[in-house]
């Protein structure tokens, strides 16, 4: 019998840790004996026997204690999931175009002088996915739009034209987009309303915070246009996402937020969900105005929200992808959260799956959104045919396995590994290493703003 | 010792079929991650 790798503690009085185990999603509250057995350095297990017959065989059960090879587990659980879930996720950039101008936007290199893609463009996009699916019939297709700004009301034909060719092939479509000016598209989103399986729609605070943040070239504000298209899309049962992009600035709005989401009856639309973002620095630029470690956010949530469960129900909130991930199995322990948010899922983001595939509008393809536009990124192109370089491709296929810290890493199965383009140091992606943000002092955080509840309960 | 989850919960107890059926949220730090993996696969 050995130590599980995956275990991790955390001290929450002089007399209680808690423990988890990453692998098995065991989370338990023990006394100081316990842990010492279980964290001592040596990998020696002679300590086991200063433990009682029956702790030691429910460390077992909970996987603190086990017999199995994990990473063997690992792999072919891994191995399981990609082989039971091929999935071809296709995004198109129409243009990186973007009518507004917001300060921390990642692409405002790109913008302005972005080409707009014409129909005999779309029709070889189109023409090199169908040889993809071809190549892998089994795969689940979802279709995505995405920028620079994909509505843009001067690119209605062309985007009209693209949709029009995704409802052809059934394939569920989504989009990310400011929602300035969805108004021109009303009458197509209507009819075909049955096929947009999503709209993600940001807001960046309460009118006067928003219209500071998302605002036009000659900086008058996009909020009251935004919010009238979001009403319209739930009124036509448009699933809308409002993602609130969120830095050091504007977490303390959210109060007013949700407020407003309420009185414009957004909150009582089975459609509706809202999603808080860290405006992020994927590129580790250490320039992003306003960046704030996940661990503040959380700080600061629980400071304005001190029952940030009931908060996330009355509100439909969720926190962004990363976030809510490493406390999926937290949340389980203490509040028995519902199955969705409890799942197994040892793999890293969607770009590290290589299904993710974008057609950026410079006739290059990209392994990942926040890619697109720069060229060193970029896997192959798509006009004159399809040309995939495989090769650099696979090199974005990353997971705990593949990456050498992760397989040492004691939270791996929380976290997947995190995110490719913040652990490669160039486009090539030859020099790697995983980039953790602050996950290890984000699970502190969580755990000291909930120490109290977590000693009430061990006391019952 | 005191479990906050329970045995039933625990992932390692999933049996291969279930990890064949699982639909995981699939998204990164742009987008809101929602079930898309596969419609016809269900959430554990
Ligand atoms: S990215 Fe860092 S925290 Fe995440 S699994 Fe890898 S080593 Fe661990
Ligand atoms: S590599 Fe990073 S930015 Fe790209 S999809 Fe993954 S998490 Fe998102």
């Amino acid at each position: 019998m050995r130590l599980s790798k995956y275990n991790y503690k955390h001290r929450l009085s002089d007399d209680v840790l808690l423990i988890m185990n990453t692998l098995t999603g065991a989370v338990d509250l023990v006394e100081p004996k316990v842990a010492r057995v279980l964290f001592n350095r040596s990998s020696d297990t002679s300590a086991l026997n200063d433990l009682d017959p029956e702790t030691r065989t429910l460390l077992k059960s909970r996987g603190y204690l086990t017999d199995m090879s994990e990473e063997q587990y690992v792999r072919e659980s891994l191995e399981t999931y990609y082989r039971s879930h091929p999935a071809l996720q296709f995004t198109i950039c129409p243009t990186y175009k973007c009518n507004l101008a917001c300060p921390y936007c990642f692409q405002s290199d790109i913008h302005q002088d972005s080409p707009t893609l014409d129909l005999a463009q779309i029709n070889e996009i189109f023409q090199a996915m169908d040889q993809m699916v071809h190549l892998k019939p089994e795969a689940a297709v979802q279709f995505e739009l995405f920028g620079g700004e994909p509505f843009l009301a001067r690119n209605q034909s062309q985007v009209e034209y693209i949709l029009q060719q995704a409802i052809e092939r059934s394939w569920p479509i989504l989009s990310i987009t400011n929602g300035t000016e969805l108004g021109a598209y009303f009458p197509f989103l209507q009819k075909h309303s049955a096929h947009f399986r999503h709209m993600q729609i940001t807001l960046d605070g309460p009118k006067e915070i928003h219209d500071q943040l998302r605002k036009y070239r000659n900086n008058s504000g996009s909020y009251d246009l935004i919010c009238s298209n979001i009403t319209f899309l739930l009124e036509h049962h448009i699933p809308v996402t409002v993602r609130i992009n969120t830095g050091r600035e504007n977490v303390r709005h959210l109060p007013e937020m949700f407020a407003g989401f309420e009185r414009l009856q957004w909150t009582s639309s089975p459609d509706f969900s809202c999603q808080i973002a860290p405006i992020n620095d994927n590129f580790n630029t250490g320039k992003v105005a306003g960046f704030q470690p996940e661990s503040d956010l959380l700080k600061q949530l629980h400071l304005l929200f001190p029952d940030w469960e009931a908060t996330r129900r009355r509100y439909k909130v969720s926190l962004g992808y990363f976030m809510e991930k490493k406390l999926r199995i937290l949340r389980k322990a203490m509040f028995d959260t519902d199955d969705d948010h409890y799942y197994f899922d040892l793999s890293g983001c969607s770009a590290s799956k290589r299904h993710n595939l974008v057609f950026g509008a410079d006739g290059r393809l990209y392994p990942c959104v926040e890619t697109v536009g720069f060229p060193d990124y970029s896997i192959g192109s798509y006009l004159q045919g399809l040309h995939l370089d495989e090769e650099k491709w696979q090199r974005w296929h990353r997971d705990i396995v593949v990456n050498d810290k992760c397989r040492h890493c004691n939270l791996a199965p929380l976290c997947g590994g995190g995110c490719v383009l913040k652990g490669s140091r160039d486009g090539e992606l030859r020099d790697f290493e995983s980039n953790c943000s602050d996950t290890r002092q984000y699970l502190k955080t969580y755990l000291d703003l909930h120490r109290d509840r977590l000693l009430e309960s061990y006391c019952q | 010792m005191k479990s906050l989850t329970k045995n039933k919960d625990l992932w390692t107890n999933l049996s291969a079929k279930d990890l064949e059926e699982i639909t995981v949220p699939m998204a990164c730090c742009q987008k809101a991650s929602i079930q898309i993996n596969n419609p016809t696969k269900k959430a554990i």
